[in-house]
């Protein structure tokens, strides 16, 4: 299953600070678009934005919260946001990777989660993701590793300690989902005995299995997991992550109880999961109008409006330039750390 | 099925009975086996379920088999023989209506009008099918004048513009051919 | 707490709180009429117009919407005979072969009257139930989901309309089609024929709108008759006899409204089951089992009352836990977190007031609604005197749009073509659907929790004592349907 966990997100999640390292890289301003290259083609034209999952999700927020800003800001006379719901957004990506690349048709992309499907070489998968015309990441968090509220969980070795008497129970929502490698990581790293629970609904249905201590820990996006603490149905133990975050200090990456492979395997992963939800286009945008996409994309991300209405609705914005994710994309597709490759195969092996 | 309907209908209702049995056979037989190749815990479910399927299919085949061979007692009317073989059949429901009586004119007429409409569909979008296809009906089976087949679909296709594409900005369906 | 529930209700009567209600009501209704768009699409849709709402204004807006939605949808299920939603699909079953009888008006008045009545009881149940919410939802795991999806399977020996043996073989490929799709333990693609577009399962809408909605187009289209070929379809005196019907049969509503919240209370599984185990019911109960399915007015009012109620109860576990109890409620929960309102106990205890605002709105949302509605019964209850060949293009729209909304593909729409001929097979050669749509509903479900109570309590499950109540009340289900085939059998053989 090829899914990003698509937890309605909220909360406090502090973009600002990785907003303004990004707003630094980013050169070009709103205005200077048009006169640095010719974008009178998509004038008149309509821009289709793809979202891959049903409307009232995050990726569908994401989705019209930037064609409601990018659309003007490119000059096109409309941008659409069309749902295209199916086998976990492959189906979408699918045919955008095979859509006439006219830079009139994108995508809202689950870049983790294409990746591992790519990575892992999950049935179905008929794209190669560094090959997409990237456009630029709207949004990224990390995944959080929680524990059932008032878990008496806080260490690697209390984990290690129910490993030793019984499989450590830890929820997904099925196999191959980004939960599920999670979980399998975690149970390499912490050298754990567990037992992965798949077949839930979704985040929401995990969470309420840990609130009835049915399981013993779940990984989530953070503002999914934070939501759950909000509900007392969970607390937040670890960030899924090598390193600290600036934009969570509070929160301890179990880096810090690794090191070596294992240490590089959360790495690899964590690196992954910071795709996050990005836009693209077909693979061979001519070369002008992606500049023309990108340009408009960097404008959108540091319009006031555009920043006004992602705090409104409570979407914080992360965003990197199409330039720099395309790079990011094509060196983690191609340097993958065998460990981690191996971990993803077995994940999409029935 | 009551007394009131002709021996043809009752001979179809009885060919009937015996086709879908055993089509629903097929498939529950062709699911049975396509589950076979997949991993355990995929395959128990689909497998238990198409199993308990054949078995049940294979009963009704039985009572189906027994009530041909044993003609129904003379008091009973002319009753399907599934029915009576169940156990609890409804003697007394209405006839199904148009499908029953129709004749062959009438549904070779209507399902040519639904090959037309969803191969339009298919081809051209809904916008498309519903101008050709809502004046060509009206005026050809309905009856009804030109103009009429225009008001009609200009007021459908506006009431659909104003919610899908204004309220909801929701897509319509497009053609293979031309959108 | 009677502190909160005024304070609630003075909330959404402010100007502009109570203006987005009654947007969020006429939105609801036109919306709600269109077969697929209702519930979770349109609620998904509105979610950008919330923008820079307050939370009270939110959940006017949402739920009045959803509330109406739901009652709106019973409308088209009544004249035209196709359902909205899976989740309401019973009210055609008895609502539109009384449109077809020429009373149309009495149906639509009986259904309002009963959603209202429903309504009220799902308001009731969720304020007696605020300060026991959180065990009670605890109490229920995935052992209990699975027994209560099997209690509602159950009903299949109610439902199969007098043959047994046909209600099992189609409740099985019912099961089966719930089935496509990837397999929640290990992701294998099952009978998806290598189709992408049925990885994530058959979409449940376009085959509820095919199954349901197809066989009635062709009668029109063949018999080139009006639905009704009575006069006096929308008279007032048959709206009037509605809502006496709802009155006179108060114990089948009551009943419906509070099997449909406490019900519609478990998450995932409440929504889909509560309108069988209503209609299951009220079927066993009654004194005129015989009727139901051809113009019963105590099976509309079962499935009627039934269907609001339930929208309440699923409130409860998305109140409380943050879990939603169904797709809508999904889409709401997405909303409270748009305003920056935690579900959780402080829902219960700090904004109490905004859970009594939710409440509110979904009783006078629905009280609205029967006003606006009862001047609007006669003018559409005349649809059902309109000539088939007139209504057929109309009607065609409708299907093809409701099921492409399903996510946006032609695929949905040839799924929807594919089960209006399986529908309308079964209407001819009398196999029961409504089985069917048991095991499609219900089959996944099963599967799900069956593997989910084994990987987390072994076989110990069977042991808890909720799954033992269900597993007794099962049998109980049981012993009544055999009973009752017995005694109409003797009569058969008395008359004979």
């Amino acid at each position: 299953m090829f899914q990003y966990n698509d937890a309605a997100g909220s909360g406090k999640f502090q973009s600002s600070a990785c907003a303004a390292a990004i707003l630094s890289a980013v050169a070009i301003l709103p205005g200077a678009v048009s006169a640095q290259t010719d974008c009178s083609f998509f004038s008149g034209q309509t821009v289709e934005l793809v979202v891959p999952f049903n409307p009232g999700g995050g990726f569908d927020a994401y989705g019209r919260l930037v064609a409601k800003y990018m659309g003007p800001i490119l000059g096109a006379d409309s941008m659409i946001v069309r749902n295209q719901p199916g086998a976990g957004g492959m189906l979408a990506t699918n045919q955008t990777w095979a859509a006439d690349p006219d830079g009139l048709m994108l995508q809202v992309m689950s870049t983790s989660g294409m990746l591992t499907a790519e990575l892992g070489g999950a049935a179905g998968v008929g794209f190669e993701s560094a090959e997409f015309s990237w456009i630029g990441r709207v949004s990224g968090e990390p995944d959080v590793v929680a524990v059932g509220f008032g878990s008496d969980i806080a260490s690697p070795e209390a984990i290690q300690a129910i490993s030793a008497e019984r499989p450590v129970r830890i929820g997904s929502s099925g196999v191959g989902d980004i939960d599920y490698i999670e979980a399998q990581i975690l149970t390499k790293v912490f050298d754990l005995d567990s037992n992965i629970v798949v077949g839930f609904s979704g985040a929401p249905e995990v969470y309420s299995s840990l609130a009835r201590g049915e399981l013993d820990l779940f990984t989530s996006s953070y503002s999914g997991a934070r939501q759950a603490a909000a509900a007392e149905s969970a607390s937040i133990l670890w960030l899924f992550d090598d390193n600290a975050d600036p934009d969570f200090p509070d929160l301890t990456p179990i880096g810090e109880y690794l090191e070596g492979d294992n240490l590089a395997l959360v790495k690899a992963h964590a690196d992954l999961v910071a795709g996050g939800r990005a836009i693209a286009g077909p693979p061979g945008i001519p070369e002008d109008r992606l500049t023309c996409l990108r340009d408009a994309f960097d404008a959108t991300v540091v319009d006031e409006a555009f920043l006004a209405e992602s705090a409104e609705i409570n979407r914080p914005v992360a965003p990197i330039s199409g330039a720099d994710l395309q790079e990011t994309i094509v060196s983690l597709t191609g340097n993958v750390p065998q460990d981690y490759a191996d971990l993803l195969i077995e994940s999409y092996s029935n | 099925m009551t007394s009131d309907t002709d021996s043809t209908g009752g001979r179809v209702d009885a060919y009937a009975e015996w086709i879908i049995t055993l089509a629903v056979l097929g498939i529950m037989s062709t699911a049975f086996l396509a589950a076979r190749s997949w991993p355990p815990d995929a395959a128990m479910f689909p497998m238990v379920l198409s199993g308990l399927a054949i078995g049940l299919l294979i009963l009704k085949l039985v009572f189906m088999v027994m009530a041909a061979l044993v003609p129904p007692p003379a008091t009973t009317e002319e009753t399907p023989a599934a029915d009576e073989a169940d156990g609890g059949g409804d003697l007394d429901e209405p006839p199904p209506g148009a499908f029953a009586t129709a004749n062959g004119r009438a549904w070779g007429e209507a399902l040519l009008c639904l090959v037309i409409f969803f191969t339009v569909l298919s081809l051209f979008g809904i916008v498309v099918t519903l101008v050709v296809f809502g004046i060509g009906y009206l005026k050809i089976v309905g009856h009804r004048s030109l103009i009429f087949g225009v008001i009609y679909v200009g007021v459908l296709m506006g009431a659909v513009h104003l919610l899908f594409v204004q309220l909801l900005s929701l897509p319509l369906p497009e053609g293979i051919l031309f959108p | 707490m009677l502190e909160a529930a005024i304070s609630g209700l003075v909330q959404i009567m402010s100007p502009g709180a109570f203006g987005l209600m009654m947007i969020g009501i006429i939105i609801g209704m036109v919306v709600g009429i269109l077969p697929g768009l209702g519930g979770p699409v349109a609620l998904a849709l509105m979610l950008p117009f919330t923008f820079g709402m307050t939370p009270i204004e939110t959940f006017c807006f949402l739920l009045s919407t959803l509330v109406v939605t739901t009652t709106a949808g019973g409308i088209t299920s009544i004249l035209f005979g196709i359902p909205g939603e899976a989740t309401a699909a019973a009210i055609v079953l008895d609502g539109h072969p009384m449109a077809k009888a020429g009373e149309a008006g009495r149906a639509i008045g009986a259904m309002l009257m009963a959603s209202l009545m429903g309504a009220l009881i799902g308001a009731v149940l969720i304020v007696l139930a605020i300060p026991i919410i959180r065990p009670v939802v605890l109490a229920f795991g995935p052992p209990e989901f699975l027994m209560l999806a099997l209690v509602g399977l159950t009903f299949i020996a109610i439902l199969s309309d007098g043959s047994m043996l046909k209600g099992l073989i189609m409740a099985s490929a019912g099961i089966l089609i719930s089935l496509v799709g990837l397999d929640p333990q290990t992701s294998v693609p099952r009978y998806t024929f290598g189709m992408l577009e049925m990885w994530d399962g058959i979409g449940i809408v376009p085959i509820v709108i095919g199954l349901f909605g197809g066989p009635q187009i062709l009668e029109l289209m063949l018999s080139k008759k009006s639905i009704s070929t009575r006069k006096a379809a929308g008279s007032t005196s048959g709206i009037l006899k509605g809502f006496a019907d709802a009155f006179i049969h108060w114990k089948t509503v009551v009943q419906a409204g509070l099997i449909g919240a406490g019900v519609g209370v478990v998450p995932g599984v409440g929504g889909s089951v509560a309108q069988f185990i209503a209609y299951g019911h009220a079927k066993q109960s009654s004194r005129e089992p015989e009727k139901f399915g051809k113009g019963s007015i105590e099976g509309l009012l079962a499935a009627s009352g039934n269907n609001n109620a339930k929208d309440g109860g699923s409130l409860i576990p998305m109140i409380s836990f943050g879990l939603p109890g169904s797709v809508s409620t999904t889409i709401v929960l997405t909303a409270f977190l748009i305003v920056g309102i935690d579900p959780g106990p402080a829902m219960l205890t700090e904004h109490l007031d905004v859970t009594f605002s939710m409440i509110w709105v979904t009783i006078i949302a629905n009280v609205i609604v029967l006003l606006i509605t009862i001047p609007i019964i006669a003018p559409l209850s005349r649809l059902t005197m309109v000539s088939g060949p007139l209504l057929a293009p109309f009607l065609l729209a409708l299907v093809v749009l409701g099921s492409y909304a399903n996510s946006n593909s032609l695929f949905d729409v040839w799924v929807m073509l594919v089960a209006a001929a399986v529908g309308v097979i079964c209407q001819r050669f009398r196999w029961p659907v409504v089985p069917l749509l048991l095991g499609l509903v219900l089959g996944d479900i099963c599967e799900r929790y069956f593997f989910l109570s084994q990987a987390l309590f072994g076989w110990d499950w069977v042991t808890r004592p909720i799954v033992m109540g269900f597993g007794a009340l099962m049998a109980l289900i049981f012993f009544r349907a055999g009973l009752q085939s017995w005694k109409t059998f003797k009569n058969k053989r008395a008359v004979q």
